[in-house]
């Protein structure tokens, strides 16, 4: 099989996926939230 | 205030925009999509650019990288513009900006001049995302932002479906010039942003509030690493790094992988694309209806979680009806499903005051990132 490209493209998606699910486990929801015009970091 | 939300529950959640609101999510719609088919036209053409100019792919996909690279500056200096004069005027210039960059690359007598005005026109592309999400996402009622968010997102699909419909039929007649001279169209949107855009009312009530209570903030991208905010917009670009390097691992490379790897026709190579684009689009109603019950993270997770065991099905073989149905399941995942919910998720992550810059920032430095994919493959 010529599959030059496919190998890299699967361990680089693979890779990226972890640590993508990683950095969601210590981020916030934010479902329900009002956008306000309060200053917060003025 | 129970009656109220329950008044507004009892009506479908499309009749309860304004006209206002509608016309300006339209705006943001629109001036992404069109972003998309200017950016991904380019994927397609990659390989008849580098046989005109004689050079090695490596150099053309160099392009594509300093391209994203560019929407960097264009997303942080745009963002840093809305955030202080407010979100039409930014949207409207870098609009402008990417459909004459992409006319005047067309005419590229040298692949020096490519280069440069593909480069340029990065930072109008990266300028239009952090003014068109935030401008929506403000103006947009609370109980449908995420489906409205996913929408606009994916519609980057659609753009996808356009450059790649373009490619398979206009390919042969007009080549990779006529292809690119096209992508001069968005630019008439500019006028209906100046018809029918107004400022969302929460940025108007910031602004007046920096300037009546003397708290102006002049340089929102310092405000985003103080520390009480440090943590949250390290973890917005942890996620978004990631996110742009699963994007361009899957799509970055594939139409090459197809046309050099696979020897497959302009036909072939665009079908799987466009279907994919196809899925990424229509991917948006889906998971934007489950992030407003769900939750944004769980949308995002579990789309990532399914873009892991799908990617093999479409790498590891040569069949190419696999090929094609697989790899457009993807858009389900990895390749769409999972990007639609940044507008809303970074505009409800940020507050007002630094909003736009935020997710122009956050945004734009994943895909420094992801454009390292392309030459790191190869």
């Amino acid at each position: 099989m010529q599959l030059g490209f496919a190998i890299p493209m699967l361990i680089s998606t693979t890779v990226a996926c972890v640590s993508l699910l990683l950095a969601m486990a210590i981020s916030p929801e934010t479902r329900g939230k009002e956008l306000v015009a309060d200053l917060v970091v003025a | 205030m129970a009656a109220a939300d329950e008044t507004v529950n009892t009506i479908p959640w499309w009749r309860e925009p304004t006209k206002d609101q509608w016309l300006t999510w339209v705006a943001a719609w629109l001036g992404w999509t069109l972003d998309a088919f200017d950016f991904t036209i380019f994927l397609l053409i990659m390989v008849p650019i580098a046989q005109e100019f004689n050079v090695p792919l490596t150099e053309v996909t160099a392009v594509f990288t300093l391209t994203l690279w560019m929407r960097l500056v264009g997303a942080t200096a745009s963002g840093w513009l809305a955030d202080r004069i407010g979100r039409k005027t930014p949207l409207m210039i870098s609009i402008a900006w990417y459909s004459a960059c992409n006319f005047i690359a067309a005419f590229s007598p040298a692949f020096w001049f490519l280069f440069l005005f593909r480069a340029l026109l990065g930072i109008g592309m990266g300028a239009e995302w952090p003014v068109g999400a935030a401008l929506a996402m403000e103006n947009w009622p609370q109980r449908s932002r995420g489906l409205m968010g996913s929408i606009l997102q994916a519609s980057w699909g659609l753009g996808a479906v356009l450059s790649s419909a373009a490619y398979g039929l206009l390919y042969t007649s007009i080549g990779w010039r006529g292809l690119l001279a096209i992508g001069v169209l968005p630019a008439f949107l500019v006028l209906y942003v100046r018809k029918f855009v107004h400022e969302p009312p929460v940025w108007l009530e910031n602004r007046r509030l920096q300037r009546t209570q003397h708290r102006e903030v002049r340089l929102p991208l310092l405000k985003i690493f103080k520390r009480n905010m440090l943590g949250n917009t390290l973890t917005a670009c942890w996620m978004m790094a990631s996110a742009f390097v699963i994007g361009y691992s899957i799509g970055g490379l594939f139409p090459s992988y197809l046309q050099k790897d696979l020897h497959l026709s302009p036909g072939l190579v665009a079908l799987p694309v466009l279907l994919q684009s196809l899925v990424f689009f229509l991917s948006g109603s889906l998971w934007g209806w489950f992030a407003d019950r769900i939750g944004r993270r769980w949308a995002i997770m579990l789309t990532c979680a399914l873009t892991i065991p799908v990617a093999p099905l479409y790498l590891l073989t040569t069949d190419y009806t696999m090929i094609v149905i697989f790899f457009a399941l993807q858009g389900l995942f990895g390749a769409g499903g999972m990007h639609v919910q940044y507008p809303h998720y970074l505009a409800e992550r940020f507050p007002t005051e630094v909003r736009a810059t935020a997710g122009g920032f956050v945004y734009h430095q994943g895909a420094i990132f992801g454009g390292l994919v392309g030459p790191g493959l190869t």
